[in-house]
């Protein structure tokens, strides 16, 4: 009896242990870029990134807060991922419930196409000359139409269409409505959990992107217009990078990573409750 | 009188039927036209999802075709036909450093992430599923889905904190115990590591996710009936959970194998510097092809990221098919 006692005490400490490292290297980055945004310059050069504020001092995001290139990329960002997330909203509901339908001719050939695309695609050189001579190289359409088709999102939403009893929209289907109706008035108020989901992937994705920019805006002056917060991050850290990087330019790289990144912990609340149920009511069907 | 009027009423009845019927069979014999109307607003639903997935996935497909040709910025897919002479090159090159560093780092950054990844997330898994604490369980797990949500050129500048040569944390440590630092950014040595360890921060507590649903699956009476029979934490573990999720395990290990070939060179371009000081060891096939943009050898960068892709299906084919053969359903 002692023993097992033993032994379960040990396996409690062990567990918590384990938990007390982990919160602790899953925060600790973040951490970071709290303490040396918040610390005072000269303080900060001799002694680095640390655990703790030696003094006070706000003048990194002084700094980063009148630069009007980051209010630009910010807003570009807020705008972009807002339009994105509406286009793909209706570009992925509508071919969802499309997709749904089994009795519809051809519908295994429209799934086909749509799933083959998640397993080859031509890559990037290919899909660069395309975005090209479509001409939306050095235009917000590159960053906004190619995320908005979400296939992975359309297979969670389908498959959440698919698990609904079809008496649902049969009996609709009785009263003479049309397949739009049906969508609208019945199908997407039961289905609000796993299209909130999709949402939240495509908002999350859109606002962390950043390749697109490096991959589609040219690098001129002119190019400027077009960046992305995360893109404005890439430029400092590659400022910071280089051997005659300006004091406390990490310093605002820092201010300028928990500006990006509190959006999305504001949002967190939601984005977890939504993953874990959403997640595993489309993914564990597969 | 009364009886007549009954079968007149009667045949009226009858003729209507078959009147009704009649356009039933007419429709039914007229064929998929008739039936396609029938679902003409679903087609028309398809319509978005469609032109995006032929312009922006299934054009490129033909673009391929640069793979096949000398290509020249001017003459764009009308650049000189040559052939499989870009494969060839890629082939011969292949035993030269440069090429077969790229393929090779390829490869390995995934194994290695995939062997580092796989069960330490399996582990944390466990640990999660056994909080009894409903509370702690939940920010716990909240916690660790944070980096999920965090982007790639952030996760850059956190890594710069940490191992920055002369303000990052590591650098820090490593003096305060008396030893030298290390000059990461110009090291090349440890960057599979690296890689492999920023992967698992980033997305450790999301490929929790499926163990953790596959889990709340299992039956408590196994439980119960273990821990009578004196089972502790782990041999609760190890004889009731992870053979109770066997088949989960396995699947993910064949998707994780499937993607082999595939390199996350979002991650490479975020976190590595352009320095020629570690390219032998993080240059792989996107990150070449990025470099190529543009450039002359556009055409031999698609060809690579063309046999990349053609091995990944193939990969992920097979991967299927093992999955089906384990009862799973398969992905595809």
């Amino acid at each position: 009896m002692m023993r097992r006692r033993h032994k379960i005490r040990a396996a409690v400490i062990v567990k918590g242990v384990f938990i007390a490292v982990f919160t602790f290297i899953f925060l600790l980055p973040l951490w970071l870029m709290l303490t040396s945004s918040f610390e005072e310059s000269l303080s900060f050069a001799r002694h680095g990134y640390s655990l703790v504020i030696y003094s006070f001092s706000t003048a990194a995001y002084e700094i980063l807060f009148t630069d009007s290139l980051f209010w630009s990329s910010f807003g570009n960002s807020v705008w972009v991922t807002l339009c994105t997330v509406a286009l793909s909203l209706v570009v992925n509901v509508l071919s969802a419930y499309a997709l749904s339908k089994k009795e519809m001719p051809l519908h295994k050939f429209f799934n086909f196409l749509f799933v083959f695309s998640m397993f080859f695609n031509a890559g990037m050189i290919p899909t660069y000359l395309i975005i090209r001579s479509l001409g939306m190289v050095d235009t917000f359409l590159a960053l906004i139409i190619p995320p908005a088709l979400g296939v992975y999102n359309i297979l969670l939403i389908r498959n959440y269409v698919y698990s609904l009893p079809r008496a649902m929209d049969e009996a609709a289907m009785m009263d003479g409505a049309n397949w739009f109706q049906l969508l609208w008035s019945v199908i997407i108020p039961v289905s609000k959990p796993v299209i909130v989901t999709t949402a939240f992937i495509t908002l999350i994705s859109k606002w962390n992107s950043w390749m697109d920019i490096l991959l589609y805006i040219s690098k001129t002056e002119e190019g400027h217009a077009f960046w992305t917060v995360q893109y404005y991050l890439r430029y400092l850290r590659e400022a910071v990078g280089a051997t005659n990087s300006a004091v406390g330019s990490d310093q605002v790289l820092s201010a300028s990573i928990v500006v990006t990144v509190l959006p999305v912990c504001i949002l967190f609340p939601f984005l977890q409750k939504n993953f874990s149920s959403g997640i595993s009511l489309g993914a564990v069907k597969g | 009188m009364k009886e007549e009027t009954r079968t007149q009423e009667e045949q009226g009845a009858a003729a209507r039927q078959t009147q009704a019927r009649l356009p039933v069979r007419r429709r039914k014999t007229g064929g998929k036209l008739a039936l396609a109307g029938k679902y003409k607003g679903l087609y028309l639903m398809l319509i978005p999802g469609l032109a995006l997935l032929i312009l922006f996935h299934y054009l490129p497909l033909g673009g391929l075709v640069t793979a096949f040709q000398d290509y020249d910025i001017f003459d764009g897919y009308y650049s000189e036909f040559i052939g499989l002479k870009n494969f060839r090159n890629i082939l011969l090159a292949a035993t030269s450093d440069k090429m077969y560093q790229i393929f090779r780092n390829t490869i390995f950054i995934s194994i290695i992430r995939i062997a580092t990844n796989f069960p330490i997330i399996l582990a944390l898994a466990l640990v999660v599923y056994s909080i009894r604490n409903k509370y702690v369980r939940s920010i716990f797990q909240g916690i660790s889905f944070i980096p999920y949500f965090i982007s790639w050129t952030a996760v850059s500048g956190m890594a710069f904190a940490l191992l920055s040569t002369d303000t990052g944390l590591i650098n820090t440590v490593l003096h305060m115990l008396g030893q030298e630092g290390v000059r990461w950014y110009t090291t090349p040595d440890p960057w599979w590591l690296i890689l492999a360890v920023t992967s698992l921060w980033k997305g450790m507590g999301w490929g929790t996710l499926i163990y953790i649903a596959a889990m709340c699956n299992i039956d408590e009476e196994l439980y119960e009936a273990c821990a009578l029979d004196g089972g502790g934490v782990l041999r609760q573990a190890f004889h009731v959970t992870l053979p109770s999720i066997m088949s989960v395990i396995c699947l993910q290990l064949i998707l994780d194998t499937g993607n082999i070939m595939k390199d996350n060179y979002e991650q490479i371009l975020a976190l590595v510097p352009d320095s020629t000081a570690i390219n032998e060891t993080v240059e792989v096939i996107g990150k070449y092809t990025y470099t190529q943009l543009n450039g002359p050898g556009m055409g031999s960068a698609t060809a690579m990221g063309l046999i990349q892709s053609i091995i990944g299906l193939i990969l992920v084919l097979f991967a299927n098919k093992i999955v089906k053969k384990t009862d799973n359903e398969g992905i595809l």
